[in-house]
């Protein structure tokens, strides 16, 4: 059971966020499978009609995939983040063990979510001295736990809890 | 008499018109069409049919997943509301969400928006569902019905019982942080 204090930063790297959404090869797959296979078929001796529709075709699957780029972008900072139980007053503490995360604050209004479990999150990511962890819905809601003061061991057993928890880094 | 009024009507949850929402959409639908893309590119041609036939299985394992996926949605949300005195009941979800839960409320061209401090949502309650909830409100869109009175006293009615229950709160009050 570890503990650590809750942050609440406006600025999250984007790149980050974005990664949390899909990873790239899943954005674009399809699209460069489309395009690829409309090319080889237009490469195969076919009436100058049908080439051309195929080349339509992989313009098509062009502008889908930079749509798909930009859907990608946009779920993942298109919002500023939400952090639970956020306290501008207050601080708010997070005490980690193997049920999930359980957070708490000297002012207990503030806290209205006082428990979530592993099943929740998915991911991680230590940017600095803060650890990010997501949720399913990509990074638009966010915790962040101050790991400033915490020892190696600690940041071990922590591993270790995600790894037991399905938290995989991302 | 007046307090013991009761309008019903639909309920939907609303969505802000937003670029997140549309790129929501395009996560959605532009798979789908890639694959419907691959299975033109295929018929156009003839004589390559493996590709086309792959594409046209995961296109139907897709279809299944999206309309499983909705009707798991479409079941959690509340079509219809009860408004009376003691606030608004969604119908089959067991929960009434009282006036004081009202954070904000609009006249619509379709009807009245009202943000809600509480979702009458009986299992939707993910963490992340908890938290955008708790920040931006739970948005509906509540239709009156209209069958046995006018539009405009359906909405009138509705409006005044709004008015009345929430007029007293000065603005912000439930704004949190």
């Amino acid at each position: 059971m570890i503990t650590f204090k809750c942050r609440f930063p406006e600025d999250v790297p984007k790149d980050f966020r974005v990664a949390t959404v899909s990873p790239v090869w899943r954005t674009l797959g399809l699209p460069v499978l489309c395009i690829g296979y409309c090319l080889y078929l237009a490469c195969l001796p076919v009436t100058d009609a049908v080439r051309y529709s195929l080349i339509g075709i992989a313009i098509l699957g062009t502008i889908c995939g930079g749509l798909q780029l930009w859907a990608r972008s946009v779920l993942g900072y298109g919002k500023s983040p939400h952090y639970p139980n956020v306290s501008k007053t207050a601080d708010v503490f997070c005490t980690v063990d193997g049920s999930g995360l359980h957070f708490s604050s000297p002012d207990p209004s503030v806290v209205y979510l006082p428990e979530v479990s592993w099943d929740e999150i998915k991911s991680y990511r230590q940017i600095g001295s803060t650890l990010f962890l997501t949720s399913y819905k990509w990074a638009v809601v966010l915790v962040a736990l101050d790991m400033d003061g915490h020892t190696l061991e600690e940041w071990r057993d922590l591993v270790e809890l995600m790894k037991a928890g399905n938290v995989s880094e991302i | 008499m007046e307090n013991k009024r009761v309008i019903k009507g639909h309920a939907r949850p609303y969505r802000f018109f937003s670029r997140f929402l549309i790129a929501g959409y395009i996560v959605l639908f532009i798979p789908p069409l890639l694959l419907l893309l691959i299975i033109l590119s295929s018929l156009l041609v003839g004589g390559e049919p493996v590709m086309g036939l792959a594409s046209l299985i995961a296109l139907l394992v897709y279809t299944v997943q999206l309309i499983r996926g909705y009707r798991n949605l479409s079941k959690e949300t509340p079509g219809s509301f009860t408004a009376s005195a003691a606030g608004i009941d969604f119908t089959g979800t067991d929960t009434v969400i009282g006036w004081n839960q009202v954070r904000k409320w609009s006249r619509k061209r379709k009807g009245i928006l009202v943000i809600l401090e509480a979702g009458p949502y009986r299992s939707l309650q993910t963490f992340s569902g908890q938290v955008l909830g708790h920040d931006d409100g739970f948005a509906f869109l509540l239709r009156p019905d209209i069958n046995s009175q006018d539009k405009n006293t359906a909405y009138s009615e509705l409006i005044q019982l709004l008015n009345q229950n929430t007029k007293d709160r000065k603005k912000g009050d439930h704004d949190h942080v």
